[in-house]
């Protein structure tokens, strides 16, 4: 499974809604669902996922905003790990 | 299905009690709820769960821990001691209309709970334990739980930002928290992040089942759960480590069901009676 389409998994199960994600999807205060709540969610969820810790600084609003920084996000704590 | 206020000293522990179907009270369950909002999502799922066990013969108490749900108390005023005697509580009721043997059934952090409860507590007066998804680090849930303080942070630009390494610290000191519209009795939590579930002694516990929900079927249990799984296995005790296929109906959005997990959790109590 391409990064792309396990994000796009964990958004849906995360917010239960029917989106269809790609890249461009705007995120933080463009879906009403994506509140602190599924932030949090989202965070433990790639914890899990992936593997690595998310440290506090980095739930970061630029990290949430898009499909595309959270994918970019995750590329660079793979790459570090 | 019949709801029930339970005296303890001088509060009211609301509960739902389901008597069995068709038998005489014989074996009684427990519903040792999840946290917080957790529990509220949970509701359905437990509803539907504690039904069907009533249906199979099981006498079903759904309790609302001290603080929490219609019981009394503010959740400010909640803490561990206090929902170990609730459980307590909730056994001698049961025992006084009539049920002979006791079993947990834990969601979450209630797992923690149930285990203390049944290990260091009062043991030997649990028969088995259900453990559905269990929180086996008390202390990793707690970091979980207050990031949402930290993630609220997102959405008020106005918010310093938090860490929260810090703020267990304000807890550890004494300090009470608010977190998700939740004051955090520091009570309740410095023994909530000191639970583990793997260092304690499982003698007077006959069976501990462990059932982890998995987002499809070819997904293995978590390696947290089968460490679990693989310690357990030098204590006395039986035990079993099983998937269910569904929602985490306790942390999503929207309120889901996981039939699949009911489904597993009847198949296993089908044993039990």
């Amino acid at each position: 499974m391409n990064l792309l389409s396990q994000i796009s998994a964990i958004l849906t199960a995360t917010l239960q809604q029917p989106i269809a994600f790609d890249e461009n999807t705007q995120l933080l205060g463009a879906i009403p669902e994506f509140d602190s709540m599924a932030v949090v969610s989202m965070v433990t969820a790639l914890e899990d996922r992936f593997g690595f810790t998310i440290e506090d600084d980095e739930i970061d609003a630029e990290v949430f905003a898009s499909v595309a920084s959270l994918m970019a996000f995750v590329q660079e704590k793979l790459a570090a790990g | 299905m019949q709801p029930v206020f339970i005296a303890e000293n001088a509060s009211q522990l609301f509960a739902v009690y389901y008597p069995p179907k068709a038998n005489a009270i014989s074996r009684a369950i427990i519903h040792i709820p999840a946290f917080a909002e957790e529990m509220n999502k949970s509701r359905r799922m437990v509803a539907l769960q504690a039904q069907a066990l009533a249906d199979q013969g099981y006498a079903v108490l759904v309790l609302d821990l001290y603080g929490t749900g219609d019981s009394s108390g503010d959740f400010s005023q909640a803490t561990w001691q206090g929902w170990l005697e609730n459980i307590q509580t909730a056994i001698a009721w049961l025992k006084q209309q009539g049920a002979v043997y006791i079993d947990l059934w834990a969601l979450r952090t209630g797992a923690l709970l149930a285990v203390d409860f049944a290990c260091n507590h009062s043991p030997n007066s649990i028969s088995k334990l259900l453990c559905w998804q269990p929180v086996l680090n008390g202390d990793t849930f707690v970091s979980q739980f207050l990031r949402l303080r930290v993630a609220a942070a997102l959405f008020n630009s106005n918010a310093q930002q938090e860490k929260t390494a810090d703020l267990k610290q304000q807890l550890m000191a004494g300090q009470a928290l608010e977190v998700a519209g939740y004051l955090l009795n520091p009570e309740l939590l410095k023994p909530l992040m000191a639970a583990r579930a793997d260092t304690n002694d499982y003698v007077g516990l006959e069976e501990l089942c462990l059932i982890e929900l998995v987002a499809s079927a070819d997904q293995e249990a978590s390696f947290a759960n089968q460490q679990f799984f693989n310690k357990l296995q030098q204590q006395p005790i039986q035990v079993s480590l099983q998937k269910a296929v569904g929602d985490s109906f306790w942390a999503s959005q929207e309120i889901t069901t996981a039939p699949e997990l009911i489904q597993l959790t009847t198949t296993i109590t089908q044993q039990w009676l």
